[in-house]
């Protein structure tokens, strides 16, 4: 099936879950990063769940923090 | 080529010294210099390029001759008030010497046009009286690998330093950005006084005939000061920077800058945080093309994370222009422009790129950007572009 991932089209077999994906795509902090179906925010309970269909578009957003911190 | 009788009688002060001879004076017919800005600076190299007989001098300025130029612009005379100040100056450069070539610019000298015209001149001088000016030609020179003279004068005081491809640091490598806006008065509102202009001037057009005709020393990889009052020269010496060209850099839109600047100030006393997208070339250069400030979901002044619905329209948005996302940004109210130990920890990602903007002085506000790998933080150098 074709899905977009961050942009790009991508070739996965199907049954793929966002879990999968996340470890395909090789995926920065995966503990840290929201993902996104079609626009639409998935908790990190379905991520092992939830299966990928064909056009569906999934982006990752990192979560992006910080601080000053300084004493 | 040989020299007209006239031309020996001209420049025979020339001819017989021996650094400059007939060889020197050959290379300066067939030299080509742009002269950017037709005011304090431009006025005197102007005049002392044309009568050196430099065979094509460029000249751009997009304003007319007004009275109070006539305190220091000594190109312009009072018969020239209303003329465009490239005309003027034309008009002057020949009547001092009507064999060399005057080719006037009556515009503004942009990001748009500024590479299409340096590419035709052999040594560029600032003579432009403000600071995205001059680091608008310092990043065209560089660009271009074009050798250029930059200067600046206010009230009784100047500085000069010249650059020359390879041979030491642009005006950026020393001055890094350009100074908030309205944190150095300009001329108008200072004063200046008339004579600096012509010292510095002349000074800029002293460079420019020894770069032509390889005379002794340039003033590269050295800053000069000149303070008139205390009637001291003071030469100060920068390292050499690395090499400009192979260096991988961040390219900024200036308006950008301006944008994020304006709304972390309006987030204090908290920390303010959005995304930057842009693109990146074969040779690793990030230009980002958009700032996304976005809410700090934290509210904190101490703290950031970024709203991730904000992130998404962010995202796609950049998608649509054929962006990429490049990184993140946030603000420091009141620490320096450098990653905490949170914001090493939070790095998500080694080849983004991190921007932190201080405030710590509030009238010196301070933009630093990072690669950051684990504990491994990188600085890198943002060049602010216009238009």
């Amino acid at each position: 099936m074709t899905i977009v991932v961050a942009g790009e089209r991508k070739e996965y077999s199907d049954g793929l879950t966002v879990d999968e994906l996340i470890e395909a795509e090789k995926v920065e902090t995966p503990q840290y990063v929201t993902v996104t179906i079609n626009d639409t925010f998935l908790s990190n309970a379905e991520r092992a769940s939830r299966i990928l269909q064909e056009g569906d578009v999934v982006e990752f957003l990192y979560f992006m923090g910080g601080g000053a911190d300084f004493s | 080529m040989a020299f007209t009788n006239e031309q020996l009688e001209r420049y025979s002060r020339h001819i017989i010294l021996k650094q400059i001879g007939s060889k020197g004076q050959k290379k300066l017919l067939n030299a080509k210099v742009l002269i950017i800005g037709a005011g304090g600076l431009g006025a005197p190299a102007a005049l002392y390029l044309a009568a050196a007989g430099v065979g094509t001098i460029g000249i751009a300025d997009a304003d007319v001759v007004d009275l109070s130029n006539l305190q220091r612009q000594v190109i312009h005379s009072t018969a020239d008030i209303g003329r465009p100040k490239v005309e003027s100056a034309r008009d002057s450069m020949l009547a001092i010497n009507p064999e060399i070539t005057v080719q006037t610019y009556y515009e503004y000298i942009t990001s748009e046009n500024i590479r299409e015209i340096i590419r035709d001149y052999d040594f560029i001088l600032d003579g432009t009286d403000n600071f995205p000016a001059k680091f608008l030609i310092n990043d065209a020179c560089v660009l271009e690998g074009k050798p250029f003279s930059h200067a600046g004068i206010i009230r009784f005081e100047g500085q000069l330093m010249t650059y020359v491809p390879g041979q030491g640091p642009c005006y950026r490598c020393v001055f890094k950005e350009p100074p908030p806006k309205d944190a150095v008065p300009t001329c108008r509102e200072a004063g200046v006084i008339g004579a600096v202009a012509g010292v510095i001037g002349c000074l800029q057009a002293m460079e420019a005939v020894k770069y032509i005709t390889g005379a002794g020393e340039l003033l590269t990889g050295r800053l000069l000061t000149y303070d008139a009052l205390k009637m001291q020269f003071r030469t100060m010496s920068r390292r050499k920077a690395g090499s400009e060209r192979r260096r991988q850099m961040i390219y900024m839109q200036l308006k950008e800058y301006e944008k994020l600047l304006a709304h972390a100030v309006k987030c204090l006393p908290e920390e303010a945080c959005g995304l930057v997208g842009g693109r990146k070339d074969e040779e690793g250069n990030s230009y980002i093309e958009k700032v996304f400030p976005l809410e700090n979901t934290d509210h904190s002044e101490e703290h950031f994370s970024l709203d991730p619905r904000g992130q998404l329209a962010a995202v796609k948005e950049m998608r649509e222009n054929g962006w990429k996302p490049l990184g993140n940004w946030h603000s420091h109210p009141a620490s320096p422009s450098r990653p905490s130990e949170e914001d090493k920890r939070l790095a998500y990602d080694s080849s983004a790129l991190y921007l932190i903007l201080s405030l710590m002085e509030r009238s010196a506000p301070v933009l630093n950007a990072f690669h950051i790998e684990k504990d491994r933080v990188a600085k890198e150098e943002i060049r602010y572009i216009q238009g």
